[in-house]
């Protein structure tokens, strides 16, 4: 098996981005009591769960040898590795979509699409197009 | 595009294993490039070239078309 390298910033930022949504309705006062009860018992164990494995990913890759530290880094930097784990995101993303149009063509065929769980889903694709465009623009004036 | 590492390589008695480490990259990618499932990038192709002390299109050949 693939040993893991060095936690990436993200992983940090992911597990500090619960721990900080699950302590939420803890420090503010005015946060919807059932939303907030939900949101300790979802994002506090699950920000602590990230946060412990990416201590110990952490931990195993300080203490493997130099040699081993530098390999793995480069594994990680690879430009051949980089590019497959672009198009292997990108054709993930291509997939859900296929899946997403498949599933709502079937709900319509089903006469499953009822306002209520068409407003939601219209709103989930306008953010998620939105944000793509808006990552491709921030891209494009980056690079 | 196809590149000439492989024969470069053997010519030399250098290992994949040397040259990746000498252009940090992996060895699974000196295996790709040498048999063209993969195109360097200009960075590689520049840190290949010098580590033979050729240039890029002396390792790297453009086929038009």
């Amino acid at each position: 098996m693939k040993k893991r390298g060095k936690p990436s910033k993200w992983q940090w930022v992911y597990a500090l981005g619960f721990i900080i949504a699950g302590l939420l309705p803890l420090l503010l006062p005015f946060f919807p009591e059932r939303f907030g009860d939900r949101l300790i018992s979802l994002a506090l164990p699950a920000g602590t769960a990230m946060l412990l494995c990416t201590a110990l990913d952490w931990k195993k890759f300080e203490n493997l040898p130099w040699e081993a530290q530098a390999r793995l880094d480069r594994e990680d930097q690879d430009e051949r590795n980089l590019m497959l784990r672009d198009r292997a995101a990108w054709l993930c993303w291509r997939g859900e979509e296929v899946l997403f149009a498949a599933g709502l063509g079937i709900a319509y065929c089903m006469d499953l699409l009822v306002p209520k769980i068409l407003y939601p889903i219209f709103l989930l694709v306008l953010l998620r197009l939105t944000v793509y465009r808006l990552v491709r623009w921030w891209l494009n004036r980056k690079f | 595009m196809t590149n000439r590492i492989a024969e470069l390589r053997k010519k030399r008695h250098i290992s994949q294993a040397e040259l990746a480490d000498a252009v940090d990259v992996t060895r699974q990618t000196i295996i790709s490039l040498e048999s063209g499932r993969y195109n360097a990038s200009l960075l590689l192709a520049h840190k290949i070239a010098r580590y033979f002390a050729l240039t890029i299109e002396e390792v790297f050949l453009f086929e038009e078309g």
